[in-house]
This record gives structure tokens, C-alpha cells and sequence, in this order.
């Protein structure tokens, strides 16, 4: 795919998450941290949980989101803790301002996102905290939400409890208004990485 | 779930909708607009008629298949530790969740919107057993503060205004009176945050399973669908029989078409994809899947109806329909209103619970046209309407009335003599055709007002030796 089409996806992808309300953003590996953290303290956020090695491994990030004193940052569960321990943590995840989470895919044509299986679950991360921030890698955009399909099933992101997010949660119960934010998060930040 | 109609009192419930409905029923604005929504988010789809031939053959297929596909089912619910439980009828159904619940100990559970466990009426079951059943979707859990029924399929409180629901917060949650929707919304929010965290039981439907993998998948817009399967310690999967789709992919089209279909959305927010119980304690450690027939394998078993279970509950028929335009979901009874319900409601509950069902129709065949999955629903309706003649018999006049309109259509001389007293009939009348009535024919209509001369004289005349019929 040459640069103009891969810029068209990104323009298709900005409007479709326009669309659902969440919000997209670029920026570069090393960029990543400080890109994150001027995000945080857009959201005034003090409570973040992170979900554990795979964001790790991915990005690089070695958890200095938080300072100790204004922010602090949760991070998951490691595979073999106590099902205490892991049930204590879904209950701080839950007051959590904001949770971080990286998505194996996006499609274009949608906004949406592929959430897949992580060994311990940690799906309260995307799901309990007011907001939600995705991180991801420019080249696992695709066009179709067909193709979104397509990679979960070749990349075997599907091995578990996987789901697929398209901006924030949303009502529209009470006469018809539409309401951001109901069980889910309130808001969503998209973060492509190049 | 409060007071629902009895489908056996489908006529007589319309005729009470007709009489009591206000000058612009909000069934006919909203299931117009939702029509056009469909029609706008399709467009964007220059493959549309392809996918929706996809769609239909997918459904088509794996309807047809419906045993060997649970065979291979069954094999990875196995190998994925998911518990099955067999419901054959709704009681089964019932007994096998309160076990559950029982067993886990638990006296209250979180439910997500489910068609299948209305239909099979747990919370009244659960509620009689002691045990609390929270509705989670908004407008479901402010209806059932108000123990009232919800008015609508996809949007509950639809009858409620914000002042109604600031006023219900305010007694039932103690919380400050507010008028705003967003505020309200967080009430509820942190009202079911709570009981989210702290109950040990929730009740999911399932919109489609996936034979290839064993995935069960659920979709929502609020995220209920999602705190149902991720925070409780048990999970209880509620699936009708005929809810198995082959692969990912398909389950993939099959979304799409679901949400564009149902809402004109792209996509649903969430698409949920459970597998498998954490067994270390992230998750749920018990997925129990509750596989509901309650009458789909009788429908499966007469295969000029099997194409009923294609039905993938996207509720565009209803938009479409005009009687369900004019009066609305109640007076269906059941769970399913509208062209889809006059379908299922008497093959699940029996015709004689459902005599009505297939005659509320103008057999106009909007429902057909919108069906994504080619459900050929005036066909069944004319199947079921002659079913139903054939085991009922008919009203002692109306056979031999049949006799006659044959007799008369079948033969040129009667039919010309047949017209020529009606015309001589109509002729002396007072008041010519207007005021002629005939039982239940004129209820609704004038009688047809016949020409003094037939056309085929005026045209034997005309047209010379030409053309007439001899």
C-alpha cells in the first residue's frame, strides 16, 4: 500500500472514530511516553491501570506513567497470583480514572477495535475505569471491518476471551438523548504508534 | 418482567390499541426513522446485495445443518471446559438456572438483555425463588425499579420522561433530583457498579455461537453484556437452539449485518467473545451454557418452516410492518411482536394459543423485502393460515360461499350473468354502491362501484369482431 492510500486510511479511520466519539491520535515509538502522559493530564487523570506484560513487552513502556504523588498506576495481575489478589485488583481497577490498553487490530471503515485474550484476563482494564486509552501499532490498521476478522483469525487472536470495541459505551434510554458512558468507559483515545 | 398480553387476545388487544392510540403514535415516527437509517447505513455498502446473498446463504446453511454443527459445538464447549446444560422446554430451562444459582450460593443476579429469558420467564421464576434478578440495560433496570413492562424492544422507558426517571432515582436511590440524562445516567452507573462487583452470578444472552471455536458471542452498545461475562464469578450462557453460525468470519458478517440492520450502526460498541472460564480468577471460573429448544426442533423437524430459525432478531420487519407501525409491540403478547412474531409465536406456543397471529397481515410483503436473511415470512403466513383453516374448519357459511365464488369465476357465462344482476341490483339501490354493505367487507371499505356498461361490450362494439371473448 502505497503513502497516499495508507493517509486515506488514517483520514477513513479519524472520521469513523469521530463518528462513535472517540478520539485518534499519532505519534512515534519514542514519543509514546510523554504522548501518553500529556493525554493524562488532559483527562486530569490520578488513578491509571495499565494491563500488564503484553503492553509491556509491546511498547516499551516500563510503567513511568505515574509520579507517586498525583498519579498513580495499577498495573495487572502477573499470571499464578491468588484469585484474591486478582479479585482486590478488579475492585481498585474499577475507581481507576483512566485504563490503558493496546488493540491487535483497527478497522477503518468502523473505528473499531480488536481487544484480544490476555493470560491472566485483565478485560475490567478496558472496560471498569472512566476512561479508556488504546494504544496500537500504525500497521495493524486495516480497511474493512471483514479484515479486522481476517487478522484476529490469522494472527490466532481469538485463543480466549476476546472483544471488539467501537468507541465509548452509550445509552440513548432516556428519551432518546445520547448519553456517553454508561457501564463502560466514558471516553476513548486511540494512540497509533508508527 | 411485569404483566405481558396473552397472544391469544391478539384481536382483541388491536382493536384496544387503535381505539386508545394518540394522534402520532410514536411507533410510526421512530420505526420510520429507523428505516431510514438501515436504508442510509446500507448505502455506504456498494456490495450490499452480495453480502446480503452472503448473509442469507451463511444462515441458510448453517440453519440446515443445525445438528452437525452442535455436534462440533459440543466437542470444543468440551475441550474449553464451558458446562452445557439441555433445556427442552422453558420449565427445563428454569429448573437448570436456579440449580446454578443455588449451587453458587447466590441470592441475587445481574442479567443482560436477553429475548430467550423473557421468553422462558426467569425473573418472575427467580424472583418466586428468593433470589434478586437485576436488569442492567438501562431503560430495562428503570422499568423494573418501576415494576412496570418495558413499551418497547429496544428502547424500554420509551414511555418515560427524564422528569419520570429524575423522580424514580431520587425514591429508589436516594440520590438528588436531576432532570439530566447524563447525570441520571451515572446514577444508575454507580448504583449497578456496585452490585456489578459484588454479585457472584450473571444471566447473558447470546446472540450468535460459534461451531468452529466454541466462542459465545454477545452484543451490546452499554457495556452490560460486557460486566455480565467478565466480573462475575459464575456466567450463565442462554442460547436458543438454532443461535450456531460455523467460523469467525462468518459470525463477522453476520454482526455487521446485524447491526446495520437493526440500528444503522457500523457496529455495535461492543461484540463479546467469550471461550473459555478463567481458572485462575481473572475472569468467570464457571461458564454454563443453557441451550434452550422450547420448541425450535419441531420448527427445524417441518422443513416448509425451517427457514424461521434463519432469523437473526435485528427487528426490521417490525420497522416495516404497518400493522406493527400502528399499534406498537404489546398487543403481539409473547416476546416477539410484529411479521417475525405472527411467524414464530404460534409454532412456539402452538396455534391454538396464537389463533390471530397469522391473519393480522395484509400480506403486504414489506417484511420479506427488509429480511436480511430472505425469510420468506407472507409465505409462512399463508402456510400457517391454511394450517390453522384445516385443523380449525371454517365458519358454516364460508365454504359453500367459496363454491359459489369459484363456480362464478370459472365460467364466462355465469360470471357475465352473475355481474348483470349485481349491476341491476345496484342499479335500484338507494344510494347506490355507498351505502351498500356487506358483513366485515364494508367495515373498512366501500363496495366497488360497478360500470352501467362492461368494458367487453363497449370494446366488442369498438374493436369491431376483434379481440371479446366468446
Amino acid at each position: 500500500m502505497g503513502t497516499s492510500d495508507n493517509e486515506q486510511l488514517l483520514e477513513r479511520l479519524k472520521t469513523s472514530l469521530a463518528e462513535v466519539d472517540a478520539q485518534l491520535s499519532i505519534t512515534s515509538r519514542s514519543e509514546l511516553l510523554p504522548h501518553l502522559r500529556s493525554i493524562l493530564n488532559e483527562w486530569k487523570a490520578e488513578i491509571v491501570a495499565v494491563t500488564g506484560e503484553e503492553m509491556i513487552e509491546k511498547f516499551d513502556l516500563d510503567g513511568q506513567l505515574g509520579d507517586g504523588k498525583q498519579r498513580f498506576v495499577i498495573h495487572a495481575p502477573k499470571e499464578g497470583d491468588s484469585p484474591e489478589s486478582l479479585r482486590s485488583w478488579r475492585d481498585k481497577v474499577s475507581a481507576a480514572d483512566v485504563g490503558i490498553t493496546s488493540a491487535a487490530g483497527i478497522a477503518g471503515e468502523t473505528g473499531t477495535l480488536l481487544l484480544p485474550p490476555l493470560v491472566p484476563d485483565q478485560r475490567a482494564v478496558s472496560l471498569l475505569p472512566d476512561k479508556h486509552i488504546v494504544v496500537a501499532y500504525i500497521v495493524d490498521v486495516v480497511e474493512r471491518l471483514d479484515d479486522l476478522f481476517t487478522l484476529g483469525v490469522k494472527g490466532n487472536h481469538f485463543n480466549g476471551n476476546a472483544v471488539f470495541v467501537t468507541g465509548p459505551s452509550r445509552t440513548a434510554d432516556i428519551e432518546k438523548e445520547l448519553v456517553l458512558g454508561v457501564h463502560g468507559p466514558r471516553a476513548l483515545h486511540v494512540v497509533l504508534v508508527q | 418482567m411485569s404483566q405481558r398480553e396473552l397472544p391469544r387476545n391478539l384481536k382483541r388487544n388491536i382493536k384496544r390499541a387503535l381505539k386508545n392510540r394518540a394522534n402520532d403514535p410514536p411507533f410510526k415516527r421512530n420505526t420510520k426513522k429507523a428505516v431510514r437509517t438501515r436504508d442510509d447505513r446500507f448505502a455506504e455498502w456498494p456490495d450490499f446485495p452480495e453480502r446480503r446473498e452472503q448473509v442469507t446463504e451463511h444462515r441458510q446453511q448453517a440453519v440446515e445443518n443445525l445438528p452437525r454443527l452442535h455436534e462440533t459445538l459440543r466437542k470444543r464447549w468440551l475441550e474449553n471446559r464451558v458446562i452445557v446444560h439441555e433445556a427442552a422446554t422453558a420449565e427445563v430451562a428454569r429448573r437448570e438456572v436456579l440449580a446454578i444459582v443455588r449451587k453458587a450460593k447466590a441470592r441475587r443476579v445481574m442479567k443482560s438483555k436477553s429475548m430467550l429469558s423473557e421468553e422462558i420467564e426467569i425473573n418472575a421464576f427467580l424472583e418466586s425463588e428468593g433470589i434478586e434478578a437485576v436488569e442492567t440495560d438501562l431503560g430495562e433496570y428503570i422499568v423494573q425499579l418501576r415494576h412496570e413492562a418495558p413499551s418497547h424492544i429496544t428502547m424500554p422507558a420509551m414511555h418515560l420522561t427524564r422528569q419520570d426517571v429524575g423522580r424514580l432515582f431520587e425514591k429508589k436511590l436516594g440520590e438528588p433530583y436531576s432532570e439530566n440524562p447524563p447525570e441520571l445516567t451515572a446514577m444508575a452507573r454507580r448504583a449497578l457498579r456496585s452490585k456489578f462487583l459484588s454479585t457472584d452470578v450473571g444471566i447473558v444472552g447470546v446472540n450468535f455461537a460459534v461451531a468452529e471455536t466454541g466462542h459465545i458471542a454477545t452484543v451490546t452498545n452499554e457495556g452490560n453484556g460486557r460486566m455480565v461475562t467478565t466480573l462475575p464469578r459464575v456466567v450463565i450462557a442462554l442460547m436458543g437452539w438454532e443461535r450456531v453460525t460455523q467460523s469467525i468470519e462468518e459470525l463477522g458478517r453476520l454482526w455487521q449485518m446485524l447491526t446495520r440492520s437493526a440500528t444503522g450502526q457500523r457496529a455495535s460498541v461492543y461484540l463479546n467473545m467469550m471461550q473459555k472460564p478463567d481458572l485462575d480468577g481473572g475472569g468467570p471460573e464457571e461458564i454454563h451454557v443453557i441451550v434452550v429448544d422450547n420448541g425450535r426442533k419441531r420448527i427445524y423437524a417441518d422443513e416448509q418452516f425451517r427457514s424461521t430459525l434463519r432469523c437473526i432478531r435485528c427487528g426490521a420487519c417490525l420497522n416495516v410492518c404497518p400493522v406493527y407501525q400502528q399499534v406498537g409491540g404489546h398487543p403481539y403478547g409473547g416476546v416477539y411482536p410484529g411479521p417475525i412474531g405472527e411467524v414464530l409465536t404460534p409454532q412456539l406456543y402452538g396455534s391454538l394459543e396464537a389463533p390471530d397471529h397469522p391473519f393480522a397481515s395484509s400480506l403486504c410483503g414489506a417484511c420479506e423485502d427488509i429480511c436480511p436473511v430472505g425469510i420468506p415470512l407472507p409465505q409462512h403466513l399463508l402456510a400457517l393460515r391454511q394450517r390453522q383453516v384445516a385443523t380449525r374448519g371454517v365458519f358454516d357459511l364460508e365454504r359453500p360461499l367459496w363454491k359459489g365464488f369459484r363456480a362464478l369465476m370459472s365460467s364466462h357465462k355465469l360470471y357475465e350473468m352473475g355481474m348483470q344482476i349485481a349491476r341491476g341490483v345496484q342499479g335500484v339501490w338507494p344510494g347506490g354502491a355507498e351505502t351498500m354493505k356487506i358483513p366485515g367487507w364494508t367495515d373498512h371499505r366501500d363496495a366497488p362501484e360497478l360500470a352501467k356498461r362492461p368494458f367487453r361490450e363497449w370494446a366488442k362494439k369498438r374493436l369491431g369482431g376483434r379481440g371479446g371473448n366468446k
